[in-house]
């Protein structure tokens, strides 16, 4: 199976429906597909759209994946990195509408570049990035949640405790 | 061990603020804590079992429903501090943050800023709003020193 995720941002992102619509249209892509679309709406032949998971399930269904194809979000791409996935992502852009910035290709450029995850973009198209993924090891992200939280519980104990 | 006299208040807007302020688990463990965010079924579905109060939701545009909502958000936010008596709020940003920070200061709660791991090279709204009167400021890139003198890298949010 694979699981795409298009996160929680208010603007719709049917871009990469569209490829992955014609992609199975050409019969390049044959397994299940899940998607959470979030606020983007398709008209699909092949797919099947659930706005959003509850975050339990869908936790299930990144563990399930065979594959994770998501938008450039930080926490659509941590959620894989966790649960130890490949990951082909794609930005959103304020050109096309998708954001209000383009920070998302920002972060992308440089997690494609700590070979964090797969780029998908004008450059490497889905279909080629997939043909990368059996040759393609991600290198395992170092979690450090606890450093902030560590200063944080110093400042609390410094400067909240008398 | 909770330590149940220090109270945290998170409020942080949708989306990627609101994983990031969610990757603070041990905070959650040790202290009395209260999630602020907007209002959005999304958001009911990722807060399921945690302490949490939604606020009016604001989208991309800055049109008079979001100055609207934002003046509602100003009050609520001035009741939920009342109430809630935050020792402590921290947050990643954007708008929902704001009334928050500001209005917790008069209340002397201390600011802590976590500047948004999605910001790589570039200024936050938000952040610039509230670096002022944040008691401690967070980067999540050494390079956002050169914006934000006196932040404190500390690596990565997650």
């Amino acid at each position: 199976m694979i699981l795409i995720v298009l996160g929680t941002w208010n603007m719709p992102f049917p871009r990469p429906l569209a490829e992955i619509e014609s992609l199975i249209d050409l019969g390049l892509i044959k397994d299940e597909i899940i998607v959470q679309s979030g606020f983007t709406k398709f008209k699909s032949k092949y797919l099947n759209l659930t706005p959003f998971f509850e975050q339990t399930i869908l936790e299930d269904l990144y563990k399930k994946a065979e594959f994770i194809v998501c938008q450039a979000g930080i926490g659509s791409i941590m959620m894989g990195l966790k649960n130890n996935k490949k990951i082909i992502s794609i930005a959103r852009k304020r050109i096309y509408n998708e954001h209000i910035d383009n920070h998302q290709e920002d972060i992308l450029t440089s997690f494609s570049k700590q070979k964090l995850v797969l780029k998908w973009d004008d450059k490497n198209n889905l279909m080629s990035q997939i043909n990368l993924l059996p040759g393609f090891t991600p290198r395992k992200y170092q979690f450090s949640e606890e450093q902030i939280s560590k200063e944080i519980i110093n400042f609390i104990n410094s400067k909240l405790k008398s | 061990m909770k330590d149940d006299k220090i109270r945290i208040l998170f409020p942080s807007s949708s989306g990627g603020h609101l994983t990031e302020i969610l990757q603070l688990k041990h905070l959650f463990e040790n202290y009395d804590y209260l999630i602020i965010t907007e209002n959005l079924p999304h958001n009911q579905k990722m807060l399921t079992n945690m302490n949490h109060q939604f606020v009016r939701p604001n989208g991309k545009n800055r049109d008079i429903v979001f100055w609207k909502n934002f003046i509602i958000n100003c009050f609520l936010a001035l009741k939920i501090i009342i109430q809630f008596k935050p020792d402590l709020i921290i947050t990643t940003g954007s708008h929902t943050a704001v009334p928050f920070c500001y209005l917790g200061k008069i209340f002397k709660s201390k600011v802590i800023f976590i500047l948004s791991f999605c910001r790589t090279d570039s200024r936050a709204k938000s952040a610039d709003m509230i670096y002022p009167i944040s008691d401690l400021f967070f980067i999540q890139w050494k390079e956002m020193q050169k914006y934000y003198k006196k932040g404190i890298y500390a690596g990565p949010i997650f």
